[in-house]
């Protein structure tokens, strides 16, 4: 139950989708990582996850750290593993085991456990690193077990190779999309009902939960014109022709997707919405224009040309692209950062289109080809 | 509602609601009430007093459906106490107000004219004249819970009152925050709530002569900052910095809800982060602050923390525990919200059992129970759930259907604004059977447990002493090996900003104005996982108990 980015325990379905990720699915993302290890000359890696940064863990183990207390780390060799080691206590290892990939090995000081894994199956060879710059000092004291050993950061490998989204990842991504765009429907039907912002918000959630998405995060802004932005839902019942700014998000099989509209309440005049639709144009020429390997400033300012293309002015506090995948925001989301093949990125367009604010975020699949997709489709 | 007295008039088997209530008079109810049951007993309309009891054999108001229980009720019958009721004329009558108990072998030990004492809640009748007591059939809880109603109606009405708060039905009624917010669906603090901390931080901050003050948040931990500022964390991360005796500001780090902030917080000033955010945090600070304390700093990544205290330039003074501290007692605002709270879990709680359906999943039930509470205005939910017969543990959802005989065991803990502002509610439900003489057995242990370890609470106890009475409890049963870990943790905690928790260990000591969760909570061999606990606020005496359900294993889909 989240209205935010994180609730404190997430606790929709929480299942392994084998549909999704099948063991050989499973297989094929454990043998990118070992070629990875092999091409970084590392024998064992060692991956550290937070509720905040779930991918790495969740990558190897299908393990999400579904409460911001709780993180874990995955350890994996260029012959065993992996290996999950998490402070989940003993009796709720039934359970877990319903929705990760592989067991989970140590409980009572899972860190300082999995450095003694590492450290055992790396022998003398070096020890690739994911995900330690997030470690808070006290946690990072812990992995002292691994002093002695060459290490070697490859937290932005890692990260590009989760970015690069195999058929699993894609497919979990499509079907968390289709709920999300599922709840926008919904909340589309919802609004001018005589319900609050919050009510509606409560519906689209409880609606999408029943669907056995793992979490949501709805986000809902209102007001008669300037600038609309979507927020905590308020407890406030939109008024005919107010502006509503909707973002639904919704978490499927470990991953995100993330919906973002305009509406204008019980609008008379179709004039309004043409006008909001004016920002799908921008869509239309961007996904033409975007490229693997661009660096995520280059698909900024791509955004930027396809806007003045369309005659539009976006607004320059929405952030224009970033990556989304087991987290709401991953990599790619430094201008630096490059964008590789089978990339999704959510992109939110927001501008002034004749004194209305609209604002539309969507999913583009960055494919490799001449032109990228619209997760979303063209509507 | 307590015990109470009356004369017993007394009746046969197979008393139907016609002869109760004849028909074609329904429309004259003052008629219908001077010949009520005259055909099997003239003297019964002419000589029933208010109080009095209807003693009956076998199947008391068969055949039809007509509402015989009105009139019985409306003549101040105060209960029926029968060898067993028509189906129909047993629920029809619990609807009304009027409780209708099964007891068989009641009536050969009563004769007209007994005097009777029925205690409606517990299920026992006295007999005066011999002191035997009777112990009648167990009664659903639903139907206790419309009895303490007067009946369907009130029972209803209670229910939109009590838990459809964004219902305008009450007017201008209003008066306090928790009547506000029942109509409103929410609470807001009041413009002294938040001030009033900044001065108290002040305080602390001149007794450990600290000349400014950092609140870090981010989405691992959004607690601090809602503390210090009422804002609702969206973004990765927050900050506030409270100068000894300046204007705070608050930092935040999406640009898209810089508006949102500034209305949520009323602050004058709230920036946006850049990239180099330990920097713009640094330049606000300045120079001046020779002794800074910061709180929430162990939350970031350690890199994070150097670029910052980098950027700062001086060693920071970890004052995390400071604000943990001042945020345990709470403000009489602050146990408004956490009372709301409680009502939410309570309502989630009962809108799972009314929810609950053979061949239902686990996560449309967690769906149920967050629905109910998040239309009541619950901010978050910590929901750990089990479905099934020998249960180790409670978690996350993972698609178990309900099947009867399933234990359904629920923690549900709605927040209400923040964490900080959590209420909890630990129960076990059994669908589609009555618990088993061993369940009733072994939960009993844990209500015992409950009952005794609150008993003791009030400021200056130790907090252990809690948990030493729950294992001892338990323990003296012969289960003292699984009240520790892995199968137990803690007996009770508080929550958010200024958590605390506590097993038999513990130093820490109650004060008034903390508010926790007590839970015995335990995995017995014989039955699996079974939940028990309830929230409480500390009080100058001893305690306020929040948790208004009862503290047994509620039979639910039967």
């Amino acid at each position: 139950m989240s209205f935010t980015r994180l609730p404190v325990l997430r606790h929709g379905l929480m299942l392994r989708h084998e549909n999704i990720l099948s063991d050989s699915a499973m297989q094929q993302r454990i043998q990118a990582v070992r070629q990875l290890m092999r091409a970084r000359k590392v024998t064992t890696l060692m991956a550290c996850s937070d509720a905040a940064r779930s991918g790495p863990v969740c990558y190897l183990t299908d393990y999400p750290c579904f409460d911001p207390g709780r993180r874990a780390a995955a350890v994996l060799s260029l012959e065993e593993g992996p290996f999950l080691f998490t402070a989940e206590p003993s009796r709720n290892l039934p359970r877990v085991r319903r929705f990760t990939a592989c067991d989970v090995e140590g409980r009572r000081r899972f860190l300082h456990e999995a450095c003694e894994r590492a450290k055992r199956l790396s022998g003398a060879g070096p020890i690739g690193r994911v995900g330690f710059d997030n470690l808070p000092g006290d946690l990072l004291k812990e992995t002292e077990k691994l002093a002695g050993s060459e290490r070697e950061d490859l937290s932005p490998d890692f990260a590009a190779l989760l970015a690069a989204k195999d058929d699993s990842s894609l497919q979990a991504t499509r079907r968390a999309l289709q709920d999300a765009q599922e709840g926008m429907a919904l909340l589309g039907r919802e609004l001018g009902a005589g319900k609050s912002l919050w009510q509606v918000a409560a519906e689209v959630d409880y609606r999408l939960r029943l669907l056995g998405c793992e979490d949501t995060n709805i986000l809902l802004g209102c007001a008669t014109g300037g600038r609309v932005r979507p927020g905590y839902p308020p407890h406030l019942c939109p008024q005919r022709g107010e502006i509503v700014a909707a973002y639904v998000a919704v978490q499927y099989a470990r991953h995100w997707a993330g919906v973002g509209r305009t509406f204008v309440v019980e609008s008379a005049s179709n004039d309004l919405q043409g006008k909001i639709r004016t920002l799908e144009e921008v869509r239309r020429i961007l996904a033409a224009q975007v490229k693997a390997g661009m660096t995520l400033q280059e698909v900024k300012n791509s955004i930027l040309e396809s806007g003045a293309k369309a005659g539009v002015l976006l607004e320059p506090d929405v952030p224009l692209a970033a990556g989304i995948g087991f987290d709401l925001l991953e990599y790619p989301m430094k201008g630096e950062d490059c964008v590789p093949k089978n990339t999704v990125l959510q992109i939110a367009l927001a501008a002034q289109v004749d004194a209305v604010s609209a604002m539309h975020v969507d999913l583009l699949h960055v494919t490799g080809g001449e032109s990228c997709v619209w997760l979303s489709g063209t509507e | 509602m307590p015990p109470t007295r009356g004369k017993a008039w007394t009746f046969g088997d197979h008393i139907n609601t016609e002869a109760i209530m004849a028909s074609g008079k329904e429309e004259n109810r003052e008629w219908m009430k001077d010949h009520v049951l005259e055909y099997y007993d003239p003297e019964f309309p002419k000589k029933v007093q208010p109080g009095d009891f209807i003693v009956a054999g076998r199947n008391f108001g068969a055949s039809s459906g007509r509402p015989a229980g009105e009139i019985l009720k409306a003549k101040g019958v105060r209960a029926i106490l029968c060898e067993s009721a028509g189906t129909v004329f047993y629920r029809n009558t619990w609807n009304m107000g009027l409780p209708v108990l099964e007891c068989p072998g009641i009536r050969a030990k009563v004769e007209k004219g007994d005097e009777l004492e029925a205690d409606i809640e517990e299920g026992t009748i006295k007999i005066s004249k011999t002191g035997e007591v009777l112990r009648a059939q167990e009664t659903p809880w639903i139907l206790l819970d419309i009895y303490r109603q007067n009946g369907m109606l009130g029972w209803i009405q209670s229910r939109r009152r009590k838990y459809r708060t964004l219902e305008q039905s009450g007017g201008n009624k209003a008066h306090s925050p928790l009547d506000r917010w029942k109509q409103q669906g929410s609470m807001p603090p009041s413009s002294g709530e938040i001030s009033s901390r900044w001065e108290r931080i002040r305080e602390r901050m001149a007794r450990e002569n600290l000349d400014g003050f950092l609140v870090l948040s981010s989405q691992l931990k959004k607690d601090p900052v809602h503390y210090v500022a009422n804002y609702t964390l969206l973004g990765e991360r927050a900050c506030f910095y409270l100068p000894a005796a300046a204007e705070p500001v608050l930092f935040i780090s999406e640009a898209w809800d810089q508006a949102r902030a500034a209305q949520e917080t009323h602050l004058n000033e709230v920036r946006v982060l850049r990239a180099d955010w330990p920097s713009d945090i640094a330049s606000a600070v300045g120079a001046s602050p020779r002794r800074l304390g910061i709180a929430g700093k162990e939350i970031l990544g350690h890199r994070e923390a150097a670029a910052l205290e980098a950027a700062l330039g001086r060693e920071l003074i970890s004052a995390t525990r400071l604000l943990e501290d001042l945020a345990a007692i709470k403000s009489a605002h602050e146990l408004d919200r956490i009372r709301a709270a409680a009502q939410m879990a309570d309502a989630g709680f009962l809108g799972a059992l009314e929810a609950a359906q053979e061949g239902m999943t686990d996560y449309e039930l967690a769906a149920e129970i967050d629905h109910v509470m998040r239309e009541m205005g619950a901010t978050d939910n910590f929901l750990m759930i089990a479905v099934g017969q020998q249960n180790t543990g409670m978690l996350l959802p993972c698609g178990e259907k309900i099947q009867v005989g399933d234990l359904l065991l629920f923690e549900i803990t709605p927040a209400y604004g923040a964490g900080t502002y959590s209420a909890q509610l630990c129960k076990t439900a059994i669908f589609g059977e009555s618990p088993s003489p061993l369940l009733a057995e072994k939960y009993a242990l844990l209500v015992a447990s409950l009952q005794k370890s609150l008993a003791v609470i009030k400021p200056g106890v130790a907090m252990r002493e809690v948990a030493r009475i729950q294992n001892e409890i338990i323990g003296q049963a012969g289960y003292a090996a699984y009240c520790r870990p892995p199968y137990m943790r803690v007996r009770g905690h508080g929550f958010g900003l200024g958590r605390f928790e506590f097993d038999e260990d513990s130093s820490l000591v109650f004060a008034e104005g903390m508010s926790l969760v007590v839970h015995p909570n335990q995995f017995i061999p014989e039955t699996g996982y079974l939940a028990l606990g309830e929230s409480i606020i500390v009080t100058a005496e001893g305690i306020e108990r929040l948790t208004t359900t009862d503290s047994r294993i509620y039979p639910v889909g039967r």
